[in-house]
C-alpha cells in the first residue's frame, strides 16, 4: 500500500495547478473512454450483487449439503461447492457486499475527513496546524497496519462498520497531509484574497473558493486507492481480524481456500471477482487522474 | 554532517516514545484477561495467576507498567512471553527470517524497477513503455492476497518447482515465493515513480546540450538523465522499507514463515502489550536509520541539497 501511496502522491501533485475543469466536461471526457465505460458496467454489476444479490442467484448460499463438500461444478451449480457442500456460486456473488461497503464507504468517509483536516490545517497555521499535523505524524510513524490489527482485535463482534471505522481512524494522515500541501498552493491566489478582503467568513471561503479548487489531487488519490480497500478488507478477514464466520466475504474464503490447496476452484472464483473489482475501480481513479490532468488538457 | 544525524535521531526520541506509549496503550486498552484467556477453560489457582501477573506486571497500574517495560528493554532484558518463550531467543530465530525475506524482495524489485522504468521512460510511449504501464496497473490493482495465492498454486501445487509455504526447505527456496509476491507489488510503485521521472529529465536543457555535444545516446542516458532522475526513486526506499513489515504481516501468514511478522501478529492475539511495544520499537527505529541513511545518500546524490 505504501508504494501505490507514494506513486499516486507523486503524480497528483502535479494536479495542484489545476485549471477548474465543469463537471460536465469532466464527465464527458470520461464517457468518451471505452475502457472507463466498461468499468464503470462492471462496477454498476458489482454494486447490484451488493445491494440485491438474488438478482445473480436463487439458491441460498447459507443452505448446504456435506455430501458435496468440495464438489466439481455441476449443472445449476456451476462454481461448484465449498468445503460445507454449500453452492460456491451463491457464496461468492453474497462475498460482494462487505467489499463493496468497505471500499465505498471507507473511500468516501476517508475523503471527507482527509479533506476537512486538511483543509483546516492548511487554512489555519498555528495552533490548529499544529494539532492536527502532529497527530498525523504520531499516526504516520505507527508501524502501518499494526494499530489496525490491535484495534480491530480488541473489538468483539466485529462488523463492517467497525473494519471500515478503524481503518478511516488510522488512515486519513495521507490524504490530509496531500490536501494541505494543496490547500497551501490555493490560500493565498487572488480569488481567496478577494473574498478575504469583502470580508467573507473564513468556512465559506474555505467551502466554496478553496476546496474546490484544491480537491482535485485528494480525489485523484482516493480514486485510486479505492482498489486497495477492497484487498486490505479482504487481507484483514484472511488474518482473522476482519469479518467473523457467519457473514460470508472473500476474505474468509480466501482463508478456508489456504487449508485446501487441492482444491483450486475454492480461491480462483474468488480471486477473479476480487480482481475484477479492484481493477475496475484503478482503471477508472486512472481515467479520472488523465481527465483532471492539466498537462493533457492543453 | 555529523551534525544532522545527530539532531535527527534526537527528534526521533520524542516519537519513538510517543509511538511504543501509544501501542503500548493500545494493547493495554484491549478487552480480557491474557492469562486468564492463556489457560483456557482449565480453572486456574488464584495464587499462581497472581505470582504470573506480578512476573509480568500486570498488577501494576498502566503508566507503571509501560515504565518498567521500557526500563527492562533498555537493560537488554526482553524476559519471556506469557507462554514462557525466551523473547530474546525468539528474536534471534525470527530476525534473520524477517530480514532474508525483506533483503531478497528489495534486490528483485529494485532490479526489475530501475531496468524496466529507466528503459519505459527513455523510450516513452514506446512497447515497453505501454507494457509497464499496463503491467503495473494490474499489479497494482491486483491484492497481494490474490497474486500470492496464484504463485503458490501454479508455482507450488501445480509445478513443484517451489515449496507452498513454510520455511523447511531452507534460505533461498523457502523465500522465492514471497519475496517475488512482495517484489512484484513493490516494483510497480518504484518503477512508474522512475519512469515520470526519467520523462521529465528527458526533455530538460542539460539533456539537449549533453546531445549536442555528441554523445552517444547510452551515455547521455546513464551519465546525465539517470543520475538526475534517481533522487525522487531514493526517497521512496525510506518508505518502502517501513511498508516490508506491514507486508512482512501478510506474507509471513500467507507462506506460513516464522518472522517478526508472524510473531507480533500472534503478539497481539495474545495481548502481549512488551513484544506488541518492543517489535513496533524494532520497526520504527528501523524506519528512522533507513529515512536517516536515505537522506544523507540524497545529500551524497545531490550536490544541492548538502546538509551543513
Amino acid at each position: 500500500m505504501a508504494e501505490l501511496g507514494v506513486a499516486v502522491a507523486a503524480d497528483a501533485l502535479d494536479l495542484a495547478e489545476l485549471r477548474t475543469l465543469s463537471n460536465r466536461e469532466l464527465l464527458w471526457k470520461l464517457l468518451r473512454k471505452p475502457q472507463f465505460v466498461v468499468c464503470s458496467l462492471a462496477l454498476l454489476g458489482f454494486f447490484a450483487m451488493a445491494a440485491v444479490p438474488t438478482l445473480f442467484t436463487s439458491v441460498d448460499p447459507r443452505s448446504c449439503d456435506l455430501a458435496q463438500s468440495r464438489g466439481a461444478s455441476t449443472a445449476g451449480h456451476p462454481f461448484g461447492f465449498d468445503v460445507q457442500g454449500c453452492d460456491y456460486f451463491a457464496n461468492v456473488i453474497y462475498g460482494a457486499r462487505p467489499s463493496v461497503l468497505v471500499s465505498v464507504v471507507g473511500s468516501a468517509g476517508a475523503f471527507l475527513l482527509a479533506a476537512v483536516l486538511g483543509l483546516l490545517a492548511g487554512y489555519f497555521p498555528g495552533i490548529v496546524d499544529s494539532l492536527i499535523s502532529r497527530t498525523a505524524d504520531v499516526l504516520f510513524s505507527l508501524p502501518p497496519l499494526v494499530a489496525v490489527i490491535v484495534l480491530l482485535n480488541s473489538v468483539q463482534d466485529r462488523s463492517i462498520w467497525v473494519i471500515v471505522g478503524v481503518l478511516l481512524m488510522i488512515g486519513w494522515p495521507a490524504g490530509m497531509r496531500l490536501m494541505r500541501s494543496s490547500v497551501f498552493s490555493v490560500r493565498n491566489r487572488e480569488f481567496v484574497q478577494a473574498a478575504r478582503s469583502v470580508g467573507v467568513p473564513p468556512l465559506r471561503i474555505l467551502r466554496k473558493h478553496v476546496f474546490p479548487n484544491a480537491m482535485a489531487p485528494l480525489l485523484a488519490q482516493t480514486t485510486l486507492g479505492v482498489g486497495g480497500l477492497v484487498g486490505l478488507e479482504a487481507a484483514l478477514t484472511f488474518l482473522g481480524v476482519g469479518l467473523q464466520p457467519p457473514s460470508i466475504s472473500w476474505g474468509s474464503q480466501f482463508g478456508v481456500a489456504a487449508s485446501y490447496r487441492d482444491t483450486p476452484h475454492l480461491f480462483i472464483w474468488p480471486s477473479l471477482f476480487i480482481s475484477t473489482m479492484t481493477i475496475s475501480f484503478m482503471i477508472i481513479g486512472d481515467s479520472i487522474r488523465d481527465a483532471l490532468d492539466p498537462k493533457l488538457l492543453r | 554532517m555529523i551534525r544532522f544525524v545527530v539532531r535527527r535521531i534526537l527528534a526521533a526520541v520524542p516519537i519513538g516514545l510517543v509511538v511504543t506509549l501509544g501501542v503500548f496503550a493500545l494493547v493495554f486498552a484491549m478487552p480480557g484477561d491474557p492469562l486468564r484467556e492463556l489457560a483456557g477453560d482449565k480453572p486456574i489457582p488464584a495464587s499462581v495467576l497472581a505470582a504470573k501477573r506480578a512476573q509480568f506486571h500486570l498488577d501494576r497500574p498502566f503508566l507503571v507498567q509501560y515504565g518498567l517495560y521500557m526500563k527492562d528493554m533498555a537493560a537488554g532484558q526482553f524476559g519471556s512471553t506469557f507462554d514462557g518463550q525466551d523473547i530474546g531467543e525468539q528474536l534471534k530465530l525470527r530476525v534473520p527470517v524477517t530480514l532474508r525475506l525483506a533483503l531478497l524482495a528489495n534486490a528483485f524489485q529494485w532490479i526489475i524497477a530501475l531496468l524496466f522504468g529507466t528503459y519505459a521512460g527513455f523510450k516513452r510511449n514506446g512497447a515497453a513503455d505501454r507494457l509497464l504501464m499496463a503491467s503495473t496497473l494490474f499489479v497494482l490493482a491486483v491484492p497481494l492476497l490474490v497474486l500470492a495465492f496464484t504463485a503458490q498454486y501454479v508455482l507450488g501445487v501445480q509445478l513443484k518447482v517451489l515449496p507452498v509455504s513454510g520455511a523447511g526447505a531452507g534460505f533461498p527456496q523457502s523465500y522465492l515465493l514471497p519475496a517475488m509476491a512482495l517484489a512484484v507489488v513493490g516494483f510497480a510503485g518504484i518503477a512508474r515513480v522512475l519512469r515520470t521521472s526519467i520523462v521529465e529529465s528527458v526533455n530538460s536543457d542539460f539533456v539537449k546540450t549533453a546531445r549536442a555535444k555528441g554523445l552517444g545516446e547510452q551515455r547521455v542516458l546513464w551519465r546525465h538523465i539517470v543520475p538526475n532522475a534517481i533522487l525522487p526513486v531514493v526517497t521512496i526506499a525510506g518508505y518502502d522499507f517501513a511498508g516490508i513489515f506491514a507486508g512482512a504481516v501478510l506474507t509471513e501468514s500467507i507462506f506460513n514463515l516464522p518472522g517478526l511478522g508472524q510473531f507480533l501478529f500472534q503478539a497481539i492475539r495474545l495481548k502481549e502489550g512488551g513484544v506488541v511495544v518492543l517489535l513496533s520499537m524494532l520497526a520504527f527505529v528501523t524506519f528512522v536509520l533507513i529515512n536517516l541513511a536515505v537522506d544523507v545518500l540524497y545529500g551524497v546524490l545531490d550536490p544541492r541539497v548538502r546538509h551543513g
